[in-house]
């Protein structure tokens, strides 16, 4: 306690006891306001989460809707030859392999590079930015983070040249990552990312950047949502490139072309690359499409970015050609490409799809078993049993997993038999949530490492202030949902107030 | 309907049984992550607590051995803790202290009678006395309840605000 006040001790035994009684009182009276602000924190982090999974669930919805449409659409044109409503067909199949009359993947290749050029795009003498040539180094990593602290842009043409080495090297491996830390003795995991560069440039700084002796696992979700979606895959990209065998990249349920064209990635690309975006966005969903769908961590622990379900079968997904889903969320379609298939291949597709899908929008739930998981229209919901006997049938002991924002940025599940890591802090508002990552020691055992990137510099908010800052923000984005579908309120309120009283009764 | 006026003694108390029930749901379901009627006994202070009741950490653990059960797993199920927190309502046990009583507490801590207290002397009495504070909360109090200027707590001041935004 330092300095001063030392005459605390009460002189009697009365005294003693009034003091006691005191501060009891005092700690009672406090801690119920503490758990009222508690309460208001929940109400404020149910919102923000129903409104962010309601959306998800729109989205799917819609993608289901426009599938059926699809496949309408495709069975109609076999029997006639409508040239419009051919194009109309393949505009609407745009978010699927752009090159599906492509015979090998030579011919994909180069057809790729044909529409995606870096040689095409000359850099101006005045460009001030980052410039980078191959082999990549070290010293480009950090010059990347030099330049996008300050606040610069990487030119398309590095840009595009640097998302080519990223696929090459990609697509030498598998769906399935593997890491082994005989040597580095560790292994970092990373959460969602989300576009918040800075997040990941606090990671790098207290846990330093990747290298031979310090790998890296990233969970998938690393754009969309944040403003730096460019800035944070070219950082990860680099340093895979720089460490190939050191830096592992999981993909995320928003590494996919349907869900950039709604939660931002998208529009950034197309607000900082103008008149290159069409290319940038062709490659980047090629990119994405090759990323690996899980890591194995020393024969012990899975890293994925959604979960499982009971389906769920490592052996299965190894099989699966992980470059045919552009976007996870097109189902397959029963009649493809010319042939009629019959409802076994249509089934094996599903099966196909669905392994694919539980992995990556998955959530774990505290009851047993497994279901769809409404709340997100996709994926499923998997209980302690469905953990335990995946481990146990796959001789695992942890599943790390993201997808999921939590308050304190991680969060045991299942018997600590489930690890949930979300590195994205302030997500859904400033002082809404920490971020963490997770290092894993030589014996495996997991510790989490939390932060909090804040822009007042050195002034820590109170829970007051932060709950009252996110409850404000909460309620906009509430009004805003409202007001976005006034006319239907409106509409439904007047059908149940038929002389236009202005008021409902209950 | 001429039955009505005779009926509403007990349908006030029934309204009062409702209105209860509905609380304890509301201040329930917040907590109930999974939207499955049950929550994790540690968010139980919390339930409790945003309820408006103040029981000591003692009464607190005696409240939670009754409604956990055997079998819980560490989750309490709803239909558990519904009577019993009704009936705390309905008592209205542990109700939480007046603003008057607060000051009356402040002011035994205050042994100079100087109308404030030290940092020092609030983190003392509050991590050691009582149902101690961990650093969290003594951090949290300390940082609302210190006058930026003064550096101290004028507890007369904090007590005042603190009943004005409980409401
Ligand atoms: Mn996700």
């Amino acid at each position: 306690m330092g300095c001063g006040t030392s005459t605390i001790v009460p002189a009697n035994e009365p005294s003693a006891q009034k003091t006691m009684k005191a501060a009891l009182l005092i700690q009672m009276w406090y801690r119920r306001y503490l758990a009222r602000l508690e309460a208001r924190r929940r109400y404020t982090w149910n919102i923000f989460q129903s409104l962010e999974y309601a959306d998800e669930q729109d989205q799917l919805r819609l993608y289901n809707f426009f599938n059926d449409m699809i496949s309408q659409l495709h069975l109609s044109s076999e029997n006639s030859d409508d040239n419009q409503q051919n194009s109309l067909l393949s505009l609407l199949r745009m978010p699927s392999r752009p090159d599906t009359e492509m015979k090998n993947g030579e011919d994909e290749d180069a057809n790729l590079y044909k529409h995606t050029d870096p040689q095409t795009i000359v850099v101006p003498m005045t460009y001030k930015g980052p410039r980078l040539d191959y082999p990549l180094k070290l010293d480009h990593v950090q010059c990347l983070i030099d330049a996008f602290k300050g606040r610069q842009v990487l030119h398309a043409h590095y840009l595009l040249e640097l998302l080519h080495e990223t696929r090459r090297i990609l697509k030498m491996n598998s769906i399935i990552s593997h890491v082994h830390t005989r040597i580095s003795q560790q292994v970092t995991v990373v959460g969602d990312l989300h576009g918040k560069l800075d997040d990941l440039l606090i990671i790098f700084y207290k846990n330093g950047l990747p290298e031979a002796r310090n790998p890296y696992v990233f969970n998938g979700d690393f754009v969309d949502r944040g403003p730096n979606s460019v800035e944070v895959a070219v950082l990860l990209f680099a340093c895979l490139l720089v460490n190939p065998l050191s830096v592992y990249i999981n993909r995320g349920n928003h590494e996919d072309h349907v869900m950039n064209l709604r939660y931002g990635f998208i529009k950034e690309i197309m607000t900082k690359y103008k008149g290159h975006a069409t290319k940038l966005i062709r490659l980047f969903g090629d990119v994405f499409s090759w990323l690996p769908m899980a890591t194995v961590i020393d024969d012990k622990i899975l890293v994925c970015h959604g979960g499982i379900s009971n389906r769920t079968d490592l052996d299965y997904l190894k099989t699966i050609d992980r470059h045919k889903y552009i976007s996870i969320l097109r189902p397959p379609t029963s009649s493809r490409d010319g042939y009629d298939s019959d409802d076994s291949d249509y089934n094996d597709d599903i099966t196909e799809w669905q392994q694919v899908l539980d992995l990556l929008w998955s959530d774990p739930r505290p009851t047993c078993g497994c279901s769809m998981n409404t709340f997100r229209g996709g994926g499923s919901y998997f209980g302690p049993d469905v953990t335990k006997s995946f481990l146990a049938k796959h001789g695992l002991e942890l599943l790390i997993r993201s997808h999921e924002c939590k308050p304190e940025g991680y969060e045991f599940d299942h018997d600590n038999q489930v690890l949930t890591v979300f590195s994205a802090s302030n997500y859904y508002e400033v002082g809404s949530n920490r971020g963490a990552y997770v290092k894993l020691g030589a014996n495996l055992k997991p510790r989490i490492v939390q932060y909090m990137a804040t822009k007042q510099a050195g002034r820590k908010l109170t829970i007051k202030q932060r709950v009252s800052y996110v409850e404000a923000s909460a309620l906009r984005s509430l009004r805003e949902k409202l007001y976005a579908s006034k006319t239907i309120l409106l509409e439904e309120f007047q059908k149940r107030d038929p002389d236009n009283t202005g008021k409902l009764l209950s | 309907m001429s039955e009505k006026n005779s009926e509403e003694g007990k349908e006030n108390a029934e309204n009062l049984t409702d209105e209860i029930g509905r609380k304890i749901a509301d201040a329930f379901d917040v907590f109930d992550h999974d939207s499955n009627k049950t929550v994790d006994v540690r968010e139980i202070p919390n339930i409790i607590r945003s309820l408006g009741c103040c029981p000591s950490e003692a009464e607190m653990q005696d409240i939670i051995l009754e409604i956990d059960e055997d079998d819980s797993n560490g989750y309490i199920r709803y239909e558990k803790f519904r009577p019993i927190m009704t009936k705390i309502l309905m008592e209205r046990k542990y109700r939480p202290a007046t603003e008057d009583r607060i000051l009356k507490a402040f002011q035994v801590l205050d042994t100079d009678n100087k109308a404030y207290l030290t940092q020092d002397e609030l983190k003392e009495y509050m991590t050691k006395e009582g149902d101690a504070f961990n650093q969290d909360e003594m951090d949290e109090m300390l940082s609302a309840a210190v006058d930026p200027e003064k550096g101290y707590i004028l507890y007369k001041e904090y007590a005042a605000l603190m009943t004005v935004e409980d409401t």
